[in-house]
């Protein structure tokens, strides 16, 4: 039987080899190193292997291996024994990475984009993040922030950073205003593994002025066993960013769905950024955020969580961050205030192939 | 009827006098070739336009290029995100200082140089982002390959004072060479 996905993967292979290539072939290497420690008395290490470039015909190519392992001094194990949830009881240095003692394969994708009229259309495929608000490996792993949001971890009944799609995504629209949908399977890397099955997302973004505007829609299986969670999980929901020149950013993100029948999640985070002229390698940022789970007693859940943080950019390789936490709630956390710290060395290489 | 109109293109082309010299050489450090090292000419009142066509520093694959720019005081450069991700281009210590925010794959930003000086670009997401753009008050400009040669094409015979710079933290070089045509020209750190 031919399944739809390697159809549509067939005419992906003939569509990037039958267009004649023009950019040169360009081969990049990155090599991240993360060293951190929390105030909830866990420690980290980690590293990411990228492998992107250009390649013939036009195609970008991007690979991303992780490793990352942490350790636990007299905490608690807090989520242990619940399906889905982080077995340390804690997020943190889970932004953008599994802590899973063990090398995985990330993201792997090629992609091609064509520029026709002055019109944006592109089709990607491998694995990757799905398209569902602010979505990508950059806006969590380079921002500073130490934790991901809380609409965006695993376990905690919204969606998450560690979930990624085996398929295909198509973008189609104007650079000001496209669309971007994929049809896929998940092949996830953290602790909340859904059940297999299509998945399927669409997004929508605006661009005008200093406003990048998103809404999202996805539609999924859930992370729990079949024995408690019955039907399809389904999330909408809006992302919003603004830039200002005098070097302030904001970005947020607001969540609303269900990861089963049943039950119902909302959710925001807003992040506010600031690099301005005068402050060196020096950014400040803060993230207010808020995350409710409506499910029958006495399994509801509700937390809130204010960060404070900077990072800071050394000369040469090494970035640091520092993040202060307030955080409030039922979902498993092990210390109201705390203070995550981690430092990362980054390397990277270039090679043009003649 | 098309040799009518190609015969005024033709005489006009044989009308244009050779406009100027060539300085071409090499820029060394310690005996080896340096890419990427600017050359340009003292010529703050050098007739002819700041720019004549587009000048772009692109993003795309997570990084700039070219890694090296040197433009005319008053030159526009476009600043095109070609990559799947959001950047957020940044100067602010030497130099032209701006700040672009953050825009989508597909769209531009551009910016006026309108100050001689160089401009350290970075990106405020991505860490290994980072690239030179160096506004100069002269039309005589190149940069070196990675052979370390360079060539500057249309500069009136006569004798300059000339400047090399290079990424690195090495001094910038000053020095009068004369430009006429015939001696390749080396520069050494």
């Amino acid at each position: 039987m031919v399944k739809p996905l390697h159809v549509i993967a067939a005419l992906l292979v003939v569509t990037f080899v039958c267009v004649p290539a023009r950019a040169q072939t360009t081969v990049s290497a990155e090599v991240d190193v993360t060293a951190g420690l929390s105030g909830e008395d866990i420690r980290a290490v980690a590293s990411q292997l990228r492998l992107f470039g250009q390649a013939p015909a036009g195609i970008q190519f991007f690979t991303e291996t992780a490793w990352g392992d942490r350790w636990a001094g007299d905490a608690p194990l807090l989520g242990q024994s619940v399906s889905g949830m982080d077995p340390m009881g804690s997020d943190v240095f889970g932004a953008a990475y599994p802590y899973r003692g063990k090398t995985q394969l990330i993201e792997a994708f090629g992609e091609r984009y064509f520029r026709p009229s002055g019109s944006l259309l592109g089709v990607r495929a491998g694995r990757f993040r799905m398209p569902f608000g602010i979505y990508t490996r950059s806006d969590y792993g380079y921002s500073g922030f130490v934790r991901p949001p809380l609409i965006r971890y695993d376990g905690y009944f919204g969606i998450s950073n560690n979930w990624l799609e085996d398929g295909v995504m198509f973008t189609g629209g104007v650079p000001q205003l496209f669309v971007e949908a994929s049809v896929s399977r998940p092949h996830d890397v953290g602790y909340a593994v859904r059940q297999t099955g299509t998945d399927a997302s669409f997004r929508v973004q605006g661009y005008r002025g200093q406003f990048i505007l998103g809404a999202s829609y996805a539609r999924s299986n859930p992370y729990l066993s079949r024995r408690f969670a019955v039907g399809r999980q389904a999330f909408g929901g809006f992302d919003a960013r603004w830039s200002h020149p005098a070097g302030i950013q904001a970005r947020g993100e607001f969540l609303k769905g269900h990861s089963y029948e049943g039950v119902k999640t909302n959710g925001f985070y807003i992040d506010g950024l600031v690099h301005r002229e005068g402050m060196g390698p020096f950014t400040l940022f803060t993230r207010a955020e808020w995350l409710d789970y409506t499910a029958p007693s006495p399994r509801a859940r509700e937390a809130k969580r204010l960060t404070l943080g900077t990072r800071v950019r050394l000369p040469g390789p090494v970035t640091l961050q520092l993040n202060y936490l307030r955080q409030r709630g039922d979902l498993p956390h092990l210390k109201a205030h705390t203070i995550d710290f981690s430092a990362t060395y980054s390397l990277r290489l270039d090679h043009v192939v003649h | 009827m098309r040799s009518v109109r190609l015969l005024p293109a033709l005489v006009l082309l044989a009308a244009v006098p050779v406009l100027g010299a060539e300085l071409t050489g090499t820029v060394q450090l310690a005996g080896k070739p340096v890419q990427n090292a600017v050359v340009w000419l003292d010529a703050a009142n050098a007739p002819g336009p700041v720019q004549t066509g587009r000048i772009v520093l692109d993003q795309r694959n997570l990084m700039f290029s070219p890694h090296v720019l040197v433009v005319r005081v008053g030159s526009i450069v476009d600043f095109p995100n070609n990559d799947r991700v959001f950047h957020n281009v940044f100067s602010f210590r030497d130099g032209k200082k701006f700040d672009l925010g953050m825009y989508p794959k597909g769209t531009s930003k551009r910016i006026v140089f309108d100050k001689p000086g160089l401009a350290r670009v970075f990106c405020n997401i991505h860490p290994n982002m980072a690239a030179y753009v160096l506004a100069v008050e002269s039309p005589y400009f190149a940069v070196s390959d990675d052979r370390g040669t360079f060539n500057i094409t249309g500069v009136p015979a006569g004798t300059y004072t000339y400047h090399a710079w290079r990424a690195g933290g090495g001094q910038p070089l000053t020095g009068s060479v004369t430009v006429d045509g015939n001696q390749p020209f080396e520069i050494h750190w």
